[in-house]
């Protein structure tokens, strides 16, 4: 079992639609995938379909055999559980992650969090073999505040593996560009990749679906395999 | 019948009343109707247009018109398909025709119906189907053969894990100097007997064919162990084949045909020395691998980059620039430099602005080697890089070359090949870029290699790292020639230092841009091959082993090629023109020593260049460069000092097609008087001694393949038109677009060059003319954008061109493209092995297209001889007989 932690490093990022994107190329490349929602927004669901009228999650449930009437298959196959709609606290959070071990899956089952970006990622139950990956854009704000969560890392005793992903990269923009480069060559932790930033994935959102399936050529799409890939040797190490 | 009608039409209607008379109402308006038909439309005279009904109903009594009617046409035109349309107009020509024609199909072969086979012509089609079946069996035959043989010779060796000839050589027995001064003495006292003894005809017959036999059974056995013993015996009947020469075939009587033969002789002897020659050089080539480069960048030294310059534009230098900037090397051990002997100020700014070395001199003493030595004054990296301005390197340049520096202290030189993405002159004009190996790929692909196993690799000026402590014990870059690139190789291989060449391009350059500018960079490198050769022979001085020694001496050799190759392409006139027998031997024997002499080394050298060098082409390259390099290598290897550098001009276009009149005077001549000579050769063989045909026939197909050579040559000059100003590169990379909307596509790069680049989707794309287009590509793991605009589209293709880059945004360009590591790599591999009877095929076509240049290019004042004469073979050939038009049954 492997789970991949998903937040942004502040809010807007895109991570939810990354963690449908995600899910859908592992579960194409024969990997079982359960994807969860933590967020209160409660939108993961609409990535793969489920309408908008369905608010009911975990939240709404507090007996965890409860809780597995709310979880989904969409139409590739991917499993998800919807947050809902009633407000709970990092306990409750935590809760759910340690329950999630509980079910009955196969053994090289991935489990996909999609983390609101105010989590505290103390309060998370991370293991070692955990990976937290923190969404990033190329702007200035983010830029301080990773050099702000570096100094958090250290300090902290983090056993799981952080990285950060890039998000909606353009490169055609000088700025974005020239902050990428500065990161590669200095900041740790970086993925060697980026998300492109793409028009699919916000149409894809409009078809309550993922860019694999409306936008199979687009290169948005590579980047989510490369991402796969990528997260399968970090996974096997 | 009204009257009114009557008085308007008098003569029609009078007609019309007598035919009344005669026939019935029907028949009469279809006479009147044909009659006008015939006489308004196919302008038939009156008398003729009258009578043709006639003949029409006269006919239908007895055939059924309306059945046949359509048939008859379509069988005429299928039968007699060049009869000259309107039939009627041409009458006495079609007569002929048709008569010539209806002899030919009654006495041969056409398989125009399936159906109603006459006997014989079943016969006939028996007879061919046995001779095609016969020739099916004998190739299945031969290829069978081939496979036993080789399977026969490759048994009791399953892997063996050093070659065949590394074994030998180095086997202990050598160590012995004994053993191995016997060994050599006793191989060379056979040979001597195989090449010295006299045989009779018969014997010689026997011997040569048992030879022939031998290298058949070779034929479909690889290895070098085949290789090795198919160039033993070429050697053999080669020498064979000049002793006999030497001894028996010179005409003592008659003056005239001993000078001429004697030339000849001492031409047939250089091609023997440097065939021979080139097979010492060729016969194991090293193919040597780069050496991994220490992980601790500490360890790797300080290399500078030179990039001289005289006249060339700064386009042409800038991406050189660039991308040697950004060659993969330390960035505080690379230094890179514009040599400028223009000394243009334009070069100094961007020099200053991209942060590179600019160096110019006061004077511009000795060129190129000049510019150099005096550059190695002001700079002081360990190594230095050489570019010529056009040549752009791969980022891999260094890591490629620089290990086998640090492994051995004594590597003074290493060189990779020079490698042109443009189409040579030869390729451009013959249209054959990239389906024929080029002039250049023989030497790169397999000489220089050749080269490096006897450690005397060419220095070739560009494309080449040097030791610069090396440089140094020899006093700089020599220049006292003309080439100073080879000079100061051979200096250093005098002066002990090892040299090494790998065979992976790791730079491309623009070829010569027309043929002159071709062969006038030819003309200095022969003059200064001839120029070493009298200033610091290669043969004589210190510090060079034997093997190196015959390397420098074959290149040398191969320069001085001009007059050997006249004389080839006019000794059979010796004959037709002189009745001068220079090769005083009867017709049996020079069948017998000629002919399998040169199937056997045609063979040889086919399978030891196939992949480099096409048979025949190279006789093509020689031709065309000949009669320029006679001069040049003459006057330097008497007169060495005579003569300046030139630059050789590149990058630029030629605006028209045009025929090079000048280039391609002295080959005009000689294919005149080669023509002239079979005209001669005929009636001598129709007039003259009967006793003579044999020679004559023999002197005829020599002076006839003179004739396709020199026409393939006299093609190249036709100047084909070069549109573009600058050269597209093939590829095959993946990269991305973002488009205006936001989305983006997966896409390959087909092609680029330094302002456009040629996409191809895979999925339907909405780009339309005009539009703007993110180009993402990506180098390591960076993404570069580039804004780019659509200037066409095909279905899949998007053809995108780049317009005002940043010079920061031109450098990441020519990093994506032109010095991606794998830019150049599949450059050797897209030609599969020699096939000789194809490969003259295709020197055919090229001389008959020559042939057809040179009509069409005539100047005026001849133009209309030339459409006379032209217009006369067309009209005797439109009497011959042609095949019949098969009609496809599925129409």
């Amino acid at each position: 079992m492997q789970r991949i932690f998903v937040k942004g490093i502040k809010g807007g990022l895109g991570s939810t639609s990354v963690v449908a994107n995600l899910a859908c190329v592992l579960k194409k490349s024969h990997v079982n995938v359960i994807a969860i929602d933590l967020d209160p927004k409660s939108d993961l669901g609409l990535h793969f379909g489920l309408p908008w009228k369905s608010t009911k999650g975990w939240s709404n449930e507090v007996n965890f055999e409860d809780v597995l009437l709310h979880f989904h298959q969409d139409s590739d196959g991917v499993i998800f559980l919807p947050f809902g709609d009633i407000n709970v606290d990092q306990n409750d959070i935590a809760h759910i992650v340690n329950n999630c071990k509980k079910l009955d899956c196969p053994q090289n089952s991935w489990f996909l969090f999609d983390c609101p970006s105010y989590i505290d990622l103390a309060h998370l139950p991370l293991e070692p073999n955990d990976i937290v990956i923190e969404l990033i854009n190329c702007d200035a704000t983010c830029h301080s505040l990773i050099y702000k969560r570096l100094k958090k890392l250290k300090s902290t005793d983090s056993s799981w593996k952080h990285y950060f992903l890039v998000n909606r990269y353009n490169s055609a923009s000088v700025l974005e560009f020239d902050l990428f480069s500065l990161w590669q060559s200095t900041l740790p932790l970086m993925a060697p990749f980026f998300i492109n930033s793409d028009e699919v994935i916000k149409e894809s959102t409009a078809y309550r679906n993922v860019a694999l399936n409306c936008a199979p050529y687009s290169i948005a799409n590579d980047d989510f395999e490369t991402l796969a890939g990528w997260l399968v040797s970090k996974a096997a190490l | 019948m009204s009257f009114t009608i009557f008085y308007n039409r008098p003569i029609h209607s009078t007609l019309y009343i007598l035919l009344s008379i005669l026939f019935t109402d029907k028949l009469v308006r279809y006479i009147l109707f044909k009659f006008h038909s015939y006489f308004n439309q196919h302008k038939v005279n009156v008398i003729e247009a009258f009578l043709m009904p006639f003949i029409t109903l006269f006919s239908s009594l007895f055939i059924n018109i309306k059945k046949n009617k359509l048939d008859f046409e379509l069988v005429l035109y299928s039968y007699y398909p060049h009869l000259r349309l309107p039939y009627r107009t041409y009458v006495y020509s079609n007569i002929i025709r048709f008569i010539i024609q209806s002899l030919f199909l009654m006495f041969f072969k056409n398989r125009l119906k399936e159906s109603s086979y006459s006997i014989k012509e079943t016969a006939v089609d028996y007879f061919y189907n046995r001779v095609s079946y016969v020739l099916r069996q004998l190739r299945w035959f031969d290829l069978k053969l081939g496979k036993l043989i080789r399977r026969l010779l490759s048994k009791n060796k399953k892997a063996p894990k050093k070659s065949a000839f590394k074994a030998m050589s180095e086997a202990r027995i050598w160590q012995n100097k004994l053993i191995k001064y016997l060994t050599l003495a006793f191989i060379f006292f056979l040979l001597a007997i195989f090449i010295t003894i006299p045989f009779s005809l018969e014997a010689q017959a026997v011997f040569i064919s048992f030879i022939l036999i031998v290298a058949y059974a070779l034929k479909r056995v690889k290895g070098q162990m085949a290789t090795i013993v198919m160039i033993t015996l070429s050697v053999t009947t080669s020498s064979r084949y000049l002793w006999w020469r030497y001894t028996e075939t010179l005409n003592w009587g008659d003056p005239v045909a001993l000078t001429l033969g004697a030339g000849l002789l001492l031409a047939e002897t250089y091609a023997w020395l440097v065939l021979i020659l080139g097979f010492f050089q060729t016969i194991n080539p090293l193919e040597r691998k780069p050496i991994p480069l220490p992980k601790n960048t500490d360890l790797w030294p300080t290399v500078d980059v030179y990039i001289p310059t005289y006249n060339e534009p700064l386009s042409v230098v800038k991406p050189t620039t660039l991308a040697a900037l950004s060659i993969d090397w330390p960035a505080d051990k690379l230094n890179v430099y514009i040599l400028d002997d223009g000394k243009r100020p334009e070069f100094g700014e961007f020099a200053k602005e991209v942060g590179v070395g600019y160096l110019t001199r006061p004077d511009n003493n000795h060129a190129k080697a000049g510019n150099m030595n005096s550059a190695m004054r002001y700079t002081d990296g360990e190594y230095i890089a050489i570019f010529d301005c056009d040549h752009v390197p791969a980022r891999s340049f260094l890591q490629m070359t620089m290990g086998q520096f640090l492994k051995d202290s004594k590597v003074c030189l290493v060189q990779t090949p020079h490698h042109f993405f443009s189409a040579d002159p030869f390729e451009r004009n013959l249209n054959n870029h990239s389906q024929i190996p080029n002039e250049n790929m023989l030497f790169y692909g397999l000489i220089q290699d050749g080269n490096d196993m006897w450690d005397a690799t060419f220095f070739c000026g560009s494309c080449a790292v040097l030791k610069r402590e090396a440089l140094e014990d020899i006093g700089g870059f020599a220049f006292e020639t003309v080439t100073e690139d080879a000079h100061t190789a051979l200096r250093m291989q005098r002066a002990g230092y090892k040299t090494a060449y790998i065979n992976i391009p790791q730079a491309a350059g623009l070829a010569t841009d027309s043929l002159s500018a071709h062969i006038g960079q030819r003309i200095r490198w022969a003059r200064g091959m001839a120029q070493i050769f009298r200033l610091d022979n290669p043969l004589m001085g210190k510090g060079l082993s034997v093997p190196q020694r015959l390397c420098y001496i074959n290149a040398m050799l191969h320069f001085l090629s001009g007059i050997p190759r006249i004389v080839f392409l006019t000794a059979p006139l010796a004959l037709i023109y002189f009745n001068a027998y220079i090769i005083y031997a009867p017709f049996l024997a020079i069948f017998i020593y000629v002919v399998p002499t040169l199937i056997q080394i045609k063979a040889t050298n086919s399978r030891i260049q196939g992949k480099y060098r096409y048979s025949f082409w190279g006789e093509v390259y020689e031709s065309v460069l000949a009669w320029y390099i006679l001069k040049p290598t003459t006057v330097a290897l008497f007169n060495p000092n005579k003569g300046k550098f030139n630059v050789t001009e590149k990058g630029g276009l030629n605006d028209e097609e045009h025929y090079d009149w000048g280039i391609s005077k002295p080959y005009l001549i000689l294919l005149i008087i080669n023509l002239l000579s079979i005209l001669v050769g005929v009636s001598r063989l129709v007039l003259g001694d009967p006793s003579q045909i044999g020679v004559l026939i023999i002197s005829m197909g020599w002076a006839i393949y003179n004739i396709i050579i020199l026409g393939a040559a006299v093609a190249v000059a036709a100047e084909a038109r070069q549109v573009r100003h600058s050269h597209r590169i093939k590829a095959n990379f993946p990269a991305g677009i973002r488009l205006a909307n936001g989305h983006t596509l997966k896409v390959k790069i087909t092609d680029y060059s330094d302002n456009g680049v040629g996409i191809e989707t895979e999925h339907a794309h909405l780009c339309r003319v005009n539009d703007k287009i993110e180009l993402l590509m990506s180098r390591g793991n960076k993404q570069f954008s580039f804004t780019t605009h659509v200037c066409n589209t095909r279905k899949k293709q998007i053809g995108l061109t780049i317009k005002d880059l940043s010079l920061e945004k031109q450098r990441a360009f020519i990093q994506c493209t032109f010095s991606r590591a794998d830019a150049w790599l599949d450059w050797q591999n897209n030609f599969r092995h020699d096939r000789p009877s194809y490969s003259f095929k295709e020197v055919q076509k090229t001389s008959l297209r020559g042939f057809s240049n040179l009509l069409f290019h005539a100047p005026r004042p001849l133009q209309p001889i030339i459409k006379f004469m032209t217009n006369i073979v067309i009209y005797v050939n439109s009497f011959t007989p042609k095949k019949p038009i098969v009609h496809n049954n599925y129409d």
